[in-house]
């Protein structure tokens, strides 16, 4: 399987134009997601599939999933942008109350197989309303997938599984990674399944569960964790929905220690399940609790300098660690 | 003698670094306010940068290589 | 219906007036966009440039106590409200003399001691709280008039439809301002509705709908007096479709690809901000000496306070555990 090396922006295109090339059933809808407004994963596309296929909707979330929904119903595949991830209240409704539900509602007769990507503005001093990483809530609804990939391979493989799953799901791209490079299989028959993990990077002493933006600084803590002579594994969950459960249990409990890092907002965060369920599974085992590195309880602030103290940093996960491999108060930098 | 320090432009919303790609004025040159001082890449765009003052142009950077959006990558010395 | 001014024209000092708050705003977005663009100012913009006359207006037609609620594109309705520029500076800027401390960001200034309540970051989201204030005045019995600004592309969202129906329904003291710039982003108003225009909207609400020439200081006076009269005597609300247009794109550094050339050239033969000035000087209301004046003086209060904003001290990290909860008692802050 050839690869090419590319940018998260350029895999999310290329998924995206492969579905429109293999399948008559997929068209795109959102706001300026067509030529020549379109900026993001999109470009392009209208230009090569039509504006019919590739659909510029007025600024209306709300109705722009409803009729997705509507569209799925009738056997398409529609995949639809929320532009940005704080946007997507306005059209929680749509998702909450009929896409997650309606094969349960309906007893299997009426799905909804719909796929909604939209995009994480954190880290780049856009304020409160434009910046917030909202997976939890969407974790908490029965039948709603949650996919959050971190890396270009892992983008073009996963959003290509969404478009074609036949329950509905929520892929969040996050704004920082969309320059980050890397090798991607160019074959449009390549995905990657839902519910899948992957270890990004072997360790013995520590497993750092993550996913999305956290993927960089876990993979960063656990070079410094090296030099300080810690093992660090890095497990990148990759979607939350469905979990890759047995994956996390076969890590943690051969590292017996694992610290959960994330963007989204610690408390009552997805790490809070995970830490959760490992701690019931594995409690015997385990040499310390599990640990959350998470964004701090506050809004977003405007200024970027405030914004970055919220975020998970290589310090406060590698104080995470040093707490869970018993080291003195003193060794543990930063607050965790 | 005051200083204006250069530093990478948020040139739209969503980026946080950017590549600098060309230096127009060279190390110890002179630039008036406007002119073009510097090229810089974002994984969609390459857009050219005016100065932002007048004067000697110092570069601190090194061109091919990626900064945070707000880096200083230079001063313009300007003779008051 | 096409506003035409038949009242008589404004008096001299509000013709002055308008032009200054005109000159201010265009003078706070040039050197704003100077700055970003040259990387001496690092923050996040989305430039009214283009839209002066319709704020000018709010501020020459309202009083400091009544309200409004403006959005992410509101620099020019700040300064026409009254909010000084260090604090709107200051707040974009991440300073502690910005309107929230630096907490806020571009996107969300507020200020009620000019009555302005609040600055929206998502589209359509400020019409249903000017509803609320509305409703909180017709309560208390007193003639406050709340002005709600918002883009051509909020009268797509379901909210603007909601906040339109009550406003009508209850009656309520409330204006409801589309700065119709001709773009909802990166599309073109005619793609993102089936009516020709944004006034003919209202008939669906029961509340009278006037498109003005937003671009038109004197024509926007007229129309905005007769909607806020009509909203503080009890008449009820207005919709107004305020045509005009944006010339530095949606966010700054928008390369507007999506704006035909031939359009972005005739929108700047009619930038309202030297039009204006030149029906001054043309009707004498205004010498060209005291032109200059108002120019230079803007320029200078504009430079002035940037200085006081770059000198200011950042917004300090303990603010980030600061206003989340009035006590924060049992909250993970």
């Amino acid at each position: 399987m050839d690869e090419q090396v590319m940018s998260q922006r350029e895999a999310l295109n290329l998924a995206l134009d492969q579905a429109l090339a293999a399948d008559e059933r997929v068209l795109l809808l959102g706001e300026d997601i067509a030529d020549p407004g379109a900026s993001g994963p999109t470009k392009g596309l209208s230009t090569r599939y039509g504006a019919d296929r590739v659909l510029d909707t007025p600024i209306s979330e709300a109705a722009i999933l409803g009729a997705a929904i509507g569209m799925a119903m009738d056997g398409f595949l529609p995949v639809a942008e929320i532009m940005i991830m704080d946007f997507i209240g306005i059209a929680a409704d749509q998702l909450i109350n009929n896409a997650a539900k309606l094969r349960f509602m309906t007893g299997g007769r009426v799905t909804a197989p719909i796929t909604v990507r939209t995009q994480v503005y954190g880290g780049l001093g856009t304020g409160a309303t434009h910046s917030q990483s909202l997976e939890a809530w969407f974790m908490h609804i029965p039948g709603l997938k949650v996919i959050v990939p971190a890396t270009p391979r892992d983008a073009k493989g996963l959003l290509t599984s969404a478009i074609f799953d036949e329950d509905p799901c929520l892929v969040l791209e996050t704004i920082r990674l969309q320059g980050q490079r890397g090798p991607v299989p160019l074959d449009p028959s390549f995905s990657i399944p839902l519910g899948q993990g992957e270890v990004k990077r072997p360790g013995t002493d520590v497993t750092l569960v993550t996913y999305g933006r956290g993927l960089v600084e876990s993979l960063n803590a656990a070079a410094a964790l090296e030099a300080e002579g810690v093992s660090a594994e890095v497990l990148d969950l990759r979607t939350l929905v469905p979990l890759d459960v047995p994956l996390l249990l076969e890590c943690v409990s051969r590292t017996r220690r694992a610290v959960v890092v994330h963007d989204a907002i610690q408390f009552a965060g997805p790490g809070a399940e995970i830490a959760a369920m490992v701690q019931e599974e594995l409690f015997d085992v385990l040499e310390a609790p599990v640990l959350r590195v998470g964004a701090r309880f506050v809004p977003n602030p405007g200024s970027a300098a405030l914004e970055a103290q919220v975020y998970p940093s290589v310090d406060r996960i590698v104080s995470a660690v040093r707490r869970t491999l018993g080291k003195p108060a003193a060794e543990v930098g930063g607050d965790v | 003698m005051s200083e204006f320090t250069i530093r990478i432009p948020r040139a739209s919303v969503a980026i946080s670094e950017a590549t600098l790609v060309e230096q127009l004025v060279e190390e110890g040159g002179h630039v008036n306010e406007g002119e073009p001082l510097f090229a810089i890449a974002t994984e969609k765009v390459e857009t050219e940068i005016a100065a932002g003052a007048s004067g000697t142009v110092h570069w601190t950077s090194e061109l091919e290589t990626v900064y945070e959006v707000g880096a200083e990558i230079g001063v313009i010395q300007a003779e008051d | 219906m096409e506003n035409d001014r038949q009242g008589a024209a404004p008096s001299a000092d509000v013709q002055r007036r308008l032009y200054e708050l005109m000159v201010l705003m265009k003078a706070a977005d040039d050197r704003l966009s100077k700055g970003i663009a040259s990387g001496e100012l690092q923050c996040v913009y989305w430039p009214p440039r283009g839209q002066e006359a319709i704020a000018a207006a709010v501020g020459v037609c309202l009083r400091t106590d009544d309200q409004l609620v403006t959005t992410y594109r509101g620099l020019h309705d700040l300064i026409g409200k009254g909010v000084p520029l260090v604090e709107i500076y200051g707040e974009m800027l991440g300073r502690q003399v910005g309107a929230s401390r630096g907490k806020g960001g571009t996107m969300h200034i507020a200020r009620p001691e000019s009555g302005v309540a609040m600055s929206t970051g998502i589209v359509g989201a400020g019409p249903p709280v000017a509803v609320g204030l509305a409703m909180a005045a017709q309560r208390k019995g007193i003639d406050r008039v709340t002005v709600v600004s918002f883009g051509d592309g909020a009268t797509n969202t379901g909210s603007f439809h909601e906040a339109a129906n009550m406003a009508a329904l209850w009656d309520l003291p409330v204006v409801l301002l589309c700065q119709n710039n001709l773009y909802g982003e990166m599309t073109p108003v005619e793609h993102t509705m089936k009516v020709e225009t944004i006034a003919e909207r209202a008939q669906a609400y029961g509340m009278p709908g006037v498109r003005v020439d937003g671009n038109d200081p004197l024509a926007m006076v007229a129309a905005l007096e007769e909607a806020v009269d009509r909203a503080r005597s009890g008449g009820g609300p207005t919709l107004l479709d305020c045509v005009t247009f944006r010339f530095r794109g949606h966010y700054f550094g928008d390369p507007m690809a999506y704006i035909p050339a031939e359009q972005m050239a005739a929108a700047q033969l009619a930038d309202p901000v030297p039009s204006f000035r030149a029906a001054l000087a043309s009707t004498g209301i205004c010498s060209e000496h005291e032109l200059e004046e108002l120019d230079q003086a803007a320029v200078a209060a504009v430079e002035e306070a940037l200085a006081t904003v770059l000198a200011a001290e950042p917004a300090s990290a303990d603010e980030l555990s600061r206003d989340v909860y009035a006590d924060p008692t049992n909250c993970p802050v």
